[in-house]
């Protein structure tokens, strides 16, 4: 008994002790004295043209590249001309150290202050690059004068710390959820608490961002985003754009068909050159149902097993897929789509269950809205596609109603948020629904066929899918795996080996297989940036 | 020796006990929440928190977290796979970790046991130093230098055996891990197997044991090892909890579906009840090991049987 109080003594001291630590951890701020510098133009003006852009994109040698503006490259194009966003705005930031240098000087003064300190803060679990590019950017700025203390956590506290305003300058990054420059737009508008972790407040960046949204014009809406990028990034300096994430791979020389999408989900379907392809995929599929997915891997996986109106081509344009045709009205606010009638759903041994009808898409769109599900998608209906209303006219002809012509509505629906359900399949699985292979019905070109978590997943041919057969002649990939691997030097000696298709590279391994044959530097969406905490200090 | 064992068997209950307890308060601590995410809007992190639960106070989710685990239920993942019950991923991920914790140890035993006897019955001669030489090696070189070293020459240059792990030939392609996860315990386990047996030699005991004429080997396994054998258990109940419990890096590098990674992934997410999951399988087993440990001691040796039966 006596021993048995003594632990209880010992194991409470320590939970005092642990708790008075974080009191302590929470007094020391991750935030630098000056809190308000950042609301000195001078201040984020220098910070901008510090930063050389061209040297750090080269040195994280991973087909990364400077960024231009806050839009990516490949990103979105000119409705009218087809020109690309960035090309048609051109770059709207620039290194310069002597103006960095004069607008330093500047800031001191107006400040008050001898030197400026900035806490700059960055994920640690995000990737080699993030830290290479944290690194460099504190030599940068410490080059003008700046006091650059580097604070290093964790992806999810690095989130949290910005939520809650503590930082003053963070290294983060968007992912684009569709391509238009409306996603990368969307965030920085003064009351999107969400994502404007810096407060950034324009009254003419609100108003340039509303009318483009407002309006129905399509060549306005463009000019009114590019007007609207130069305000936040040239004239106000409300973030700091740094870099566009690469990805450096290598595929096996004998197959093809693989479709890297910057600004939408990577396409996998169309593959052909071998009948077995194994690709490393460095994280796993988090969940199946793709009403509930948020990360690019389960959506990867998704786009193989399950289909849309919808699918994007090599170029990124969208073709009709399960839609057979569709119409639309004068204005382009309702859209009447025909589903194929070889549209079925199939279980995981490739038995039909039932054709796919108009219902299952107004039941999809139901239930990802619905609070119940608590998607984190819900808005890719309401906000992207703009969806007012969908019904099912008949057994196979589904028609929406918009709230105002969209231009991205049609590519919009090759995402796996807009994919239909088969909803009494759901209700039948309960709890269970995609939890496994099994539990979970597929109307895509391929079938999942097992998922081991944390191991692999692995899909077969649909060969009663339409497209299929045209595929056969050119030799479509029978079974594809996904082999999760996180480490990238065994993956290397795996592909060597011949085992493996594909091969994730960092690092050095990027110079020592740049001429390899099938070296691959993809240009990914990503865009990293500095968060600029200007005015989150006060809430 | 009942009554000590079910003191022993109550005591490690409770321990558990106030070790959730503390997991709980330290998730609580922990910076950040399992849904901090750039795609999430305030409004939707605050249906997620009163989805699951998060929103009620710690001790209200301990107790229901303890009743919840009686009954075998150990909540769902609120990250890594999404809405899945941790008990089966805690299970199917704690079986590998465990074949290759094994497998490691038995190869760590046997090579740490031999070379320190080897070393001991050599004392001070070259096959002594070699053995040294050996163990000085192992602790020094981290496994996953190993690991890739085996996967460079075995498994790619000559073939031999699989790179990555292969859930359908598991003995096979889990040899690599296992042989790189057994040197730091063979090292371990030798040089501490040598330093005791070379005390044990020189005691009077053995002295007299030897001067009655016992024969060599008789002498050596059962006066010299027997007494030998008592300290270096010490040693190993540790080693072999660290090996049962999966090795992040080991997994990593071979793509092994192990506990020690679920683990890392499950911190770096905020996954609450698969953190608290591995940390607590990890606390009884280290518990249990211990527990094993102490009665085993018993079963060696005399002498601290007798004490704990007079205690």
């Amino acid at each position: 008994m006596k021993k048995f109080i003594a632990l209880l003594l010992v194991l409470l001291t320590l939970v005092c002790c642990v708790s008075c630590g974080k009191k302590e951890e929470e007094e020391e701020n991750p935030v630098a004295e000056d809190v308000v510098i950042f609301q000195n133009e001078n201040v984020r003006k220098a910070m901008s043209y510090a930063i050389d852009r061209a040297s750090l994109a080269k040195s994280l040698n991973d087909g990364s590249v400077a960024a231009e503006g806050i839009i990516p490259f490949k990103l979105a194009s000119n409705p009218v001309t087809g020109q690309d966003f960035r090309d048609e705005q051109g770059a709207i930031v620039a290194y310069d150290l002597a103006k960095a240098q004069e607008a330093y000087n500047a800031a001191c003064e107006e400040l008050g202050k001898k030197k400026l300190s900035i806490n700059l803060l960055y994920g640690t679990n995000e990737g080699d690059s993030v830290i290479k590019a944290a690194e460099q950017i504190a030599y940068y700025l410490e080059e003008v004068g700046f006091e650059v203390t580097l604070v290093a956590k964790q992806k999810k506290e690095r989130l949290s710390l910005m939520d809650t305003g503590d930082y003053d300058v963070a290294l983060t990054r968007w992912g684009p959820d569709y391509g238009d420059p409306q996603t990368y737009m969307d965030l920085y508008i003064s009351y999107n608490k969400s994502n404007n972790a810096g407060r950034y407040n324009s009254a003419e960046y609100d108003k340039l961002v509303e009318e483009a949204e407002a309006t129905t014009d399509p060549s306005e809406r463009w000019s009114k985003f590019l007007q609207a990028e130069k305000v936040l990034v040239q004239k106000d300096y409300g973030i700091v754009p740094v870099f566009q994430a690469g990805g450096a791979m290598i595929i096996r020389p004998t197959i093809s068909g693989i479709q890297f999408h910057s600004a939408a989900v990577d396409n996998y379907r169309h593959i052909v050159g071998q009948d077995n392809v194994t690709l490393i995929t460095n994280t796993d599929i988090v969940y199946l149902d793709y009403q509930y997915a948020t990360d690019g891997t389960s959506f990867v996986a998704e786009t193989l097993f399950t289909s849309g109106l919808t699918e994007l081509d090599a170029d990124g344009n969208w073709v009709l897929d399960l839609a057979e045709s569709y119409e639309t009205n004068a204005d382009g606010t309702e859209y009447t789509f025909k589903i194929r009638d070889d549209a079925n759903w199939y279980d995981t041994n490739g038995k039909v269950v039932r054709t796919v009808t108009a219902q299952d898409f107004v039941d999809a769109w139901d239930r990802i809205m619905s609070e119940e599900l608590a998607s984190d998608y819900s808005w890719w209906i309401s906000d992207v596609l703009l969806a007012k209303e969908w019904t099912a006219v008949d057994e196979k002809t589904f028609k929406v109603t918009l709230e105002k012509p969209n231009g991205i509505f049609m590519a919009c629906l090759a995402f796996p948020s807009a994919f239909p359900i088969n909803k009494e399949f759901i209700d039948e699985q309960g709890d269970q629904y995609a939890t496994t292979a099994e539990t979970m019905l597929y109307c895509g070109p391929y079938i999942l066929k097992s998922w081991t978590p944390g191991y692999s997943y692995e899909f077969e041919r649909n060969t009663n899918y339409y497209f299929n057969s045209d595929y056969d002649a050119a030799g479509t990939a029978k079974k594809i795996v996904f082999r999760v691997l996180e480490d990238t030097q065994t993956a290397l000696m795996e592909y060597e080996a011949g085992n493996i298709d594909t091969v994730i590279l960092s690092g050095e391994q990027v110079t020592a297989n740049k001429d390899k044959e099938g070296f691959v530097n993809r240009l990914q969406g990503y865009l990293f940036y500095l968060s600029i905490n200007i005015n989150h200090y006060d809430e | 020796m009942k009554k000590y064992i079910l003191q022993r068997v109550l005591i490690s209950l409770a321990t558990l006990l106030v070790i959730l307890l503390v997991l709980f308060i330290l998730m609580d601590l922990m910076p950040g929440t399992p849904f901090n995410d750039e795609k999430l809007t305030q409004a939707q992190k605050d249906l997620l928190f009163a989805k699951y639960g998060l929103d009620k106070p710690v001790l209200t989710r301990f107790f229901l977290y303890c009743k919840n685990m009686l009954k075998g239920d150990l909540g769902v993942s609120y990250a890594i796979n999404k809405n899945f019950a941790v008990s089966g991923m805690v299970k199917d991920r704690l079986g590998i970790s465990i074949a290759v914790g094994a497998m490691a140890m038995t190869i760590g035993t046997i090579a740490g046991l031999l070379l320190g006897i080897l070393a001991a019955l050599n004392h001070n001669s070259w096959i002594d130093n070699l053995c040294s030489a050996i163990s000085v090696f192992g602790v020094s070189i981290p496994s996953y230098v190993c690991a890739l070293l085996l996967c460079y020459f075995i498994a790619y240059r000559l073939n031999w055996l699989p790179i990555l792990y292969n859930v359908e030939q598991p003995f096979i392609s889990l040899i690599l891990p296992a042989v790189a996860l057994s040197v730091s315990p063979t090292a371990n386990i030798a040089r501490f197997t040598r330093s005791e047996m070379i005390d044990v030699m020189n005691s009077d005991y053995i002295l007299l044991v030897e001067s009655k004429g016992v024969k060599d080997w008789k002498m050596i396994i059962g006066h010299v090892l027997r007494n030998t054998l008592i300290p270096v258990i010490t040693v190993m109940g540790p080693i072999l909890v660290n090996l049962l419990t999966g090795s992040s890096v080991i997994e990593k590098i071979f793509g092994i579906p192990g506990i020690g990674r679920l683990m890392i992934t499950a911190i770096q997410e905020n996954d609450y009840n698969v953190t608290i999951a591995c940390a607590f399988v990890y606390s009884l087993m280290y518990i249990v090991t211990m527990l094993f440990v102490d009665i085993l001691y018993g079963v060696i040796d005399p002498r601290i049987r007798i004490a704990k039966e007079e205690d």
